[in-house]
């Protein structure tokens, strides 16, 4: 089977699998399918370089493939391997290419030769979470020095008292950012320190100053143990590739073609070094610019790829478009290229007009941020114009609590969840369309959620990142969280019901009468011993309904497995994970997450003697909870399907890639995306924060601030205080644009946007509608008139 | 020398039976005295195939042979000749005697010189552990002593070696042999040899000396020294220094191996000695071997070394000796391996005739292999357990009863370690009620046991008197020892634990044969420790003890593994890391290559501190280390390694994958993309 047999692609499309070689840029529209059409080229140039008989396996040529997050790696790898499956049937789908993110490259080529960077091979990578602990504990020591010198950056009306605990809760976090910033400029402590020296007896650059002292402390406890975290990773790396010329040249035979996607979302080193790896031969970067939502506080930034894509600083690079969609119907379209023009001509603060690119010239090859619907013929027609619905909800001076809002998506007349789910109801289940709720952050979700279950609308949350890892390690933690105070009946029993046969569960929450036995069964205990090891003479089941054989036999299985634990209790921690995982589970992914969990455990057993089950257990939450980043399997979900007839509940920035028929867009109001308009309020503006009147600023962004004086240093520029700020308010100003931009090209059929006036209304600050929703609004009133 | 004979052959060409077959044709032919013949190979496990010959029932009676390695020969030797050499070696106090370090002890005086050499921030600029700099420092004293390098040459190879990639590095190599430097004083200061120490001094002092010269005529007529390959460039040195005073020599070389080049073995300077015999002899795979496999061995190597021809066509298809299976999980590929072991059990195939390699083995990986043969009663060892004698329970709650022996440490264990202490050692008492009677009766505080009397009579019909009766006979015991404490070292007083406590009938040692080589491993390696740092003893014994106990939980002592007693002896698979295996020297029916897709098949350990090839006298000084170089070694080795395990099987090879790794990272590593490459080109070449 050839190619051309079963997949249809577009002209645009099919220019770009055309691709032989060079440089070459593409900006895409929402919809336009440009991670489907990257992956049928990756595919390509995979049976290119495999088909070769040279093909050497001590140093094989690969494609490589660099996208922004671990879920995308996975859809991403399931495309290649599907496509080289299906219309290349004589390979192996998994040689010859190798999909990363920019934090896969760097350990990739740091483990390679981890000595070129001063490493052992067995270095460890420090999660998030042990290197925000270990910045919090030198936040902690050094401000008890620096408290008072500190406290200029706090309102002189805010209780000292209360300034100390802002800074001990709010630091660690800061400081974090500032470390993160300075690995990016790939400036190490001494070379920082050296840097303020210049600055000496300035105290402007006091925050600074403290982060560094945090910053070198940090650095030394990581080399005392061996370890890196995630940002010295990408730093690392560029190093190895920077200070060993043949090693780069053998990455660059390795990887004669490159390509990027999401290059939207490229910071300055995943740049750096893909531009050192291609040798700017043959590299391909693909993304759409409005589609930039990570840009806040990290180096990620749209204009890396404008900058690639501008013809007079490169004029090696073509550019490509990919503005045809087949997505969302025309008016939902029109909706979508109206925020853009608006944005661009209408915005009331000029600094935001830049949020959007937008170009047509479509003879040079230059058409972006402007949607174009299929033609008729295509093989993924729009949805007709007369399916389409879109609700701006906006009356002038009404007034609409958060509470109000929740009930109005999910039980209101008009347009809710409810009312949708009795229309869909008539339909068979694979005929129903898809719907999704898109908040702007996880707490207004959890609360959806709660209405959702109230009203019996079916549901999925994709608010945390995946559940398997969650249970799969939520049930290990109530295993060792008994285990390690197994004196503790009710957690006994707790564990009982956490680790029950899903099948089990439900006939009990069915059957009242058993459920009643069982309760009564672990009632008669007064002590564990009693229930695990019974002196002889008690019977198992005593009083126990007749046909309860199978319930029995789980509690006699239950006590069987936990005293086996128990007795492993004396054995190295992973020893006892691996244990408990064989015995709790049959599905081959939640074995294999047990056995990297038991792994983990272990190295962290050697690197903390002193802990016992209580620390581990702990540690277990902390992933099950998913406050960890924990690489690895967590991420080996391949994409998120939404499922018809079920609500999705995402933030719009989870919602990126996906599409559903009908989508919510909730409290777009001008707290989430405000418009640099004098009574908006930003999240990174503290309360406690000392302003700076003179330049209109009630508090100071301290993060933002920090940052900056970290580049003037570098770049030897002036620093003027509230200059970050302001700066700050433009950029998230930018970048919530482009996040409603996303969440509206989410919608194939319909789109509801709704507002509310925020918690704090009864206190007479009530937020607003946002200004370009209400923009839209009135663009869709002239439209329809 | 009447006569020298050097013997070279791939793994199983019947080399050793030759040799074995001259060293008693020496004696029976010829009368030589067994005790004439010097076998010297480079570690003992190596001498196994002869110490099997000379134990057999038709070997000419006494001839006791005993296989020695450099370091062997070099101890035995100072150890006779210390008077004549200790002051000319510079030690401060020729008349003590020397203190002999184990790697253990060694580590120990080591750690403090590291210690304060990390605080100073001189090894900022890498990201290694104390340990890892430690040990890399005592490699570089090693690797000096087996090339018979200065510490200053070592230092100004490693500067060279890298060259003028980053100015931070060459500080960090000096800082390690200032280390190394300081160490070697204090050895000197305190008559302290450690493994480099007494190669230096055997190679420069002892040769030196007529005495000396005069006795290895006496004692030594004849030399055979097997697997050379693997040997160090020391050796050849002491070969060449002896070889006129010798009658005869027979030296063994195996081609394609020298797996141990990376621990500073010497194959192409051993190779050499080659021009010193008068006959060369070349052995050839034998007849028998399996022509799939042969046919395997030769794809290996001419696909990893563009140098080795293309074998010829050969009627066998090198494909019907391997079998390949790919999983996605991790511990699907465990799992899928112990059902095939236990079908070709079953199937009559002998459990010693199966191996489970896997480039690098942790804990958790050998614990679940083991496990699961285990429940399908089939016998596994491996080349140690999975768990170092610290953590292994009988040690643990010796440690633990140690601390509540001596209240003066001021070391109050977790209550969860006393309740684990006390589930282990009193019969009969289960975890819960173990936990019970710890939370009771100890105070983490104080960190002393109270009476069982003492506790209510409730809480007492809990725990059952039998245990607390018990329970009472152990806390008595601790208390009457602390008179002890004092006056004995640490090795002593466990042993008394053990023997007059644990190990009585009604504890949870009696007649546990397990519990008893856990804690004589611990035993000898407290006793080792007290030896060497006390030689002339010490009033009060009990600072000694909690130094060492401290050791111990910190992980820097008793990090060794129990003996596995001959573990290539039992009759049970053998799980071990690849380069394990390929020491052992031994050939089986079946091999399980496990987690082939992972790197390390083919990467070596980066050291940041040292290196392998660049302090070898193999690579000339002042030359960079570069990448090619880097990948050049990296293929050989894996090359080397791949030949020689499969010249080491005779039936089959299990190839098995899982496409993501024990950490879950997917996996590509040159072995999987090897076996593919030669599926799917075997597989064409014979469909076309």
């Amino acid at each position: 089977m050839t190619m051309a047999d079963s997949v249809r692609f577009r002209s645009e499309q099919e220019a770009i699998l055309g691709y032989t070689g060079g440089l070459i840029g593409v900006a895409a529209v929402p919809g336009s399918g440009k991670t489907f059409t990257l992956a049928h080229l990756a595919a390509r140039l995979v049976q290119q370089l495999v088909g070769d008989r040279a093909f050497d396996v001590s140093q094989p040529s690969e494609v490589l493939v660099v996208t922004f997050t671990n879920a995308a790696v996975n859809s991403f790898q399931a495309r290649i391997s599907h496509i080289l499956r299906e219309h290349y049937s004589a390979m192996s789908p998994y040689v010859g290419y190798r999909v990363r993110t920019l934090h896969g490259l760097a350990h990739d080529i740091v483990r390679d030769r981890p000595s070129l960077v001063g490493l052992a091979d067995d270095f460890a990578i420090l999660d998030e979470r042990l290197a925000l602990d270990a910045q919090r504990v030198s936040v902690l020591e050094r401000l008890a020095v620096w408290g008072d010198r500190l406290s200029m950056y706090a309102d002189p009306d805010v209780e000292p008292r209360t300034i100390r605990y802002r800074l001990e809760q709010e630091l660690p976090d800061l400081v974090s950012g500032v470390i993160k910033r300075a690995k990016d400029l790939q400036i190490d402590p001494e070379e920082l320190q050296r840097m303020l020296e210049d600055v000496e007896g300035d105290q402007r650059f006091d925050l600074l100053r403290f982060s560094a002292e945090v910053y070198a402390d940090y650095q030394r406890s990581l080399a005392y143990r061996g370890a890196v975290d995630f940002d010295d990773l990408v730093r690392l790396a560029l190093e190895a590739l920077q200070r060993d010329e043949r090693y780069l040249q053998r990455l660059r035979d390795r990887w004669p073609y490159i390509l990027e996607d999401e290059a939207q979302d490229s910071s300055l080193l995943q740049e750096q070094m893909l531009r050192l790896l291609s040798d700017r031969r043959n590299w391909v970067r693909v993304g759409d610019p409005n589609q930039a939502i990570n840009t806040t506080f990290t180096t990620a930034d749209p204009s890396h790829l404008l900058a690639f894509l501008d013809d007079q600083a490169n004029p090696d690079v073509v550019e490509y478009p990919l503005s045809v969609s087949g997505r969302s119907a025309p008016p939902i379209i029109d909706l979508a290229n109206e925020l853009i023009r608006w944005t661009i001509e209408e915005h009331p603060s000029p600094g935001a007009r830049e949020a959007f690119t937008y170009e047509h010239k479509p003879k040079q090859g230059r058409v972006r941020g402007v949607i174009k619907p299929a033609e008729a013929d295509d093989p993924q027609p729009n949805p007709l114009a007369e399916e389409c619905t879109i609700h701006i909800h906006f009356v002038p001076g009404q007034k609409i609590t958060p509470d109000d809002e929740l009930e109005m998506v999910v039980a209101g007349e008009d347009f809710s969840l409810v009312a949708w789910m009795s229309e869909i109801e008539h339909l068979p289940e694979h005929e129903r369309p898809t719907v999704a709720v898109l908040v702007p952050e996880n707490s207004r979700g959890f609360q959806l959620a709660k209405l959702l279950r109230r009203h019996g609308v079916p549901y999925e949350e994709l608010l945390r990142s995946t559940s398997e890892t969650r249970e799969t390690a939520g049930i290990l933690t109530a295993v060792l969280d008994y285990l390690s105070s197994p004196l503790d009946l009710r957690k006994l029993k707790q564990l009982y019901w956490t680790i029950m046969a899903p099948e089990l569960k439900e006939r009990v929450a069915e059957d009242i009468d058993l459920r009643k036995w069982l309760t009564d069964f672990f009632a008669q205990f007064r002590h564990v011993e009693e229930l695990l090891w019974p002196s002889s003479g008690f019977e198992w089941g005593q009083n126990r309904p007749e046909d309860e054989a199978t319930v029995v036999g789980d509690l006699e299985g239950f006590r069987e497995l936990v005293s086996r634990w128990l007795e492993a209790t004396s054995l190295p921690v992973d020893q006892l994970v691996l244990i408990v995982g064989q015995d709790l589970f049959a599905e081959p992914s939640d074995l294999a997450l047990s056995y990297k969990i038991a792994v983990l455990l272990g190295s962290m057993a050697e690197s903390h003697p002193d802990w016992r089950l209580p620390e581990f257990a702990g540690e277990l939450r902390v992933i099950a909870n998913n406050q960890r980043r924990f690489i690895g399997f967590d991420d080996a979900e391949v994409g998120y399907e939404p499922k018809p007839g079920v609500v999705t509940i995402a933030t719009m920035h989870s919602a990126k890639g996906l599409e559903w028929d009908r989508v919510y867009l909730m409290s777009v109001s001008n707290y989430g995306f405000p418009s640099a308009l004098p009574y908006d309020s930003y999240i990174g503006e503290r309360w406690y924060a000392a302003g700076n009147p003179y330049r209109g600023i009630e508090h100071l962004n301290l993060e933002a601030e920090a940052m900056a004086q970290l580049e003037a240093l570098v770049s030897n520029g002036e620093y003027y205080e509230g200059d970050a700020t302001l700066e700050a308010r433009v950029e998230y100003v930018k970048e919530r644009l482009r996040l409603l931009y996303v969440g509206i090209t989410r919608a194939r059929r319909e789109v509801i946007v709704t507002w509310n006036m925020g918690r704090h209304w009864q206190q007479g600050r009530e937020n607003q509608p946002a200004v370009p929703v209400v923009a839209l609004k009135s663009f869709l009133g002239v439209h329809e008139g | 020398m009447k006569t020298a004979q050097f013997v070279e052959g791939p793994a199983g060409s019947g080399k050793t039976t030759h040799a074995i077959e001259h060293i008693r044709s020496l004696i029976v032919d010829q009368g030589v005295r067994p005790d004439e013949i010097l076998l010297l190979v480079p570690q003992r496990v190596l001498g196994r195939p002869y110490q099997i010959a000379f134990s057999s029932p038709d070997w000419p009676g006494g001839a006791d042979i005993t296989p020695v390695t450099i370091g062997g020969l070099a101890r035995r030797s100072l150890e006779l000749f210390w008077p004549l050499i200790a002051e000319k070696a510079g030690f401060a106090h020729p008349t003590w005697e020397p203190g002999f370090l184990t790697i253990e002890t060694a580590q120990y005086f080591m750690a403090q010189f590291v210690n304060e050499a990390v605080e100073t921030g001189v090894f900022d600029s890498i990201s290694v552990t104390p340990f890892r700099i430690m040990n890399q420092t005592l490699d570089n004293l090693s690797k000096a002593a087996m090339n018979q390098f200065t510490l200053d040459e070592v230092a100004s190879r490693l500067v060279a070696a890298w060259g003028d990639r980053h100015s931070s590095r060459p500080p960090v190599y000096r800082a390690s042999l200032d280390l190394a430097a300081r160490f070697r004083d204090h050895c000197l200061e305190n008559s302290l040899l450690d493994f480099s120490l007494q190669i230096d001094l055997f190679m420069k002092d002892l040769l030196q000396e007529p005495v000396f010269e005069r006795y290895v005529k006496r004692a030594y007529r004849h030399l055979v020294a097997d697997n050379l390959e693997e040997n160090f460039p020391v050796v050849a040195d002491f070969i060449r220094w002896a070889w006129d005073m010798l009658d005869s020599a027979l030296l063994v070389y195996d081609t394609d191996a020298g797996y141990r080049s990376f621990l500073g073995a010497d194959p192409a300077g051993m190779h050499d000695l080659a021009d010193l015999c008068d006959e060369v002899l070349a052995f050839q795979p034998l007849q028998s071997a399996n022509s799939a496999i042969l046919a395997l061995a030769g794809e290996f190597s001419s696909r990893l070394d563009s140098a080795t021809p293309v074998p010829a066509p050969s009627p066998a298809n090198p494909l019907e000796a391997v079998h390949f299976s790919t999983h996605t999980f991790y511990p699907q590929m465990i799992d899928w391996t112990v059902d095939r072991i236990s079908e070709l059990v079953a199937g009559g195939v002998s459990p010693r005739e199966i191996v489970v390699l896997a480039p690098f083995l942790g804990d958790s990986l050998r614990f679940s292999l083991a496990q699961g043969l285990e429940q399908r009663d089939i016998p596994v060892v491996s080349h140690r357990p999975s768990r170092a004698v610290r953590d292994e329970p009988a040690a643990r709650t010796v440690l633990t009863l140690m601390s509540l022996a001596y209240p003066e440490w001021g070391y109050a264990p977790p209550s969860a370690d006393i309740a684990d202490a006390l589930g282990q050692v009193i019969d009969g008492l289960d975890p819960a009620r173990a936990w019970l009677l710890a939370t009771i009766v100890y105070k983490q505080q104080s960190g002393e046991l109270s009476s069982f009397d003492a506790i209510e009579a409730r809480a007492q019909q809990r725990i059952t008197y039998r245990a607390g009766e018990r329970y009472e006979e152990l806390r008595q015991w601790l208390v009457d020892s602390r008179d002890l404490a004092a006056s004995n070292p640490p090795d002593v007083f466990i042993s008394y634990l053990f023997g007059e406590v644990l190990s009585q009938p009604g504890f949870g040692y009696h007649a546990d044969l397990d519990a008893g080589r856990v804690v004589a491993e611990l035993v000898e390696s407290a006793r080792k420790f007290r030896q060497t740092l006390y030689p002339h003893g010490i009033e009060d014994w009990s600072s000694v003890s909690k130094e060492y106990v401290t050791l111990v939980r910190k992980g820097l002592l008793a990090a060794l593994y129990v003996a596995s007693w001959h573990a290539e002896d039992q009759d049970a698979v053998f799980v071990s890391p690849a380069y394990t295996f390929l020491m052992r020297n031994r050939q089986v029916d079946y091999q399980f290559w496990l987690d082939i897709g992972s790197s390390h098949w083919w990467e070596r350990l980066e050291q940041p501190l040292t290196h392998p090839y660049v302090l070898s006298r193999n690579f000339p000084a002042g030359q960079i280390w570069t990448d090619d170089l880097e990948y050049a070694a990296r293929r050989e080795a894996l090359r080397r390694l791949v030949v020689g395990l499969a010249r080491r099987c005779r039936e089959g090879i299990f190839a098995v994958a899982a496409q993501l790794g024990e950490q879950g990272y997917e996996q590509q590593g040159p072995l999987l993309l090897l076996l593919e490459q030669l599926g799917r080109q075997v597989d064409a070449d014979g469909a076309g």
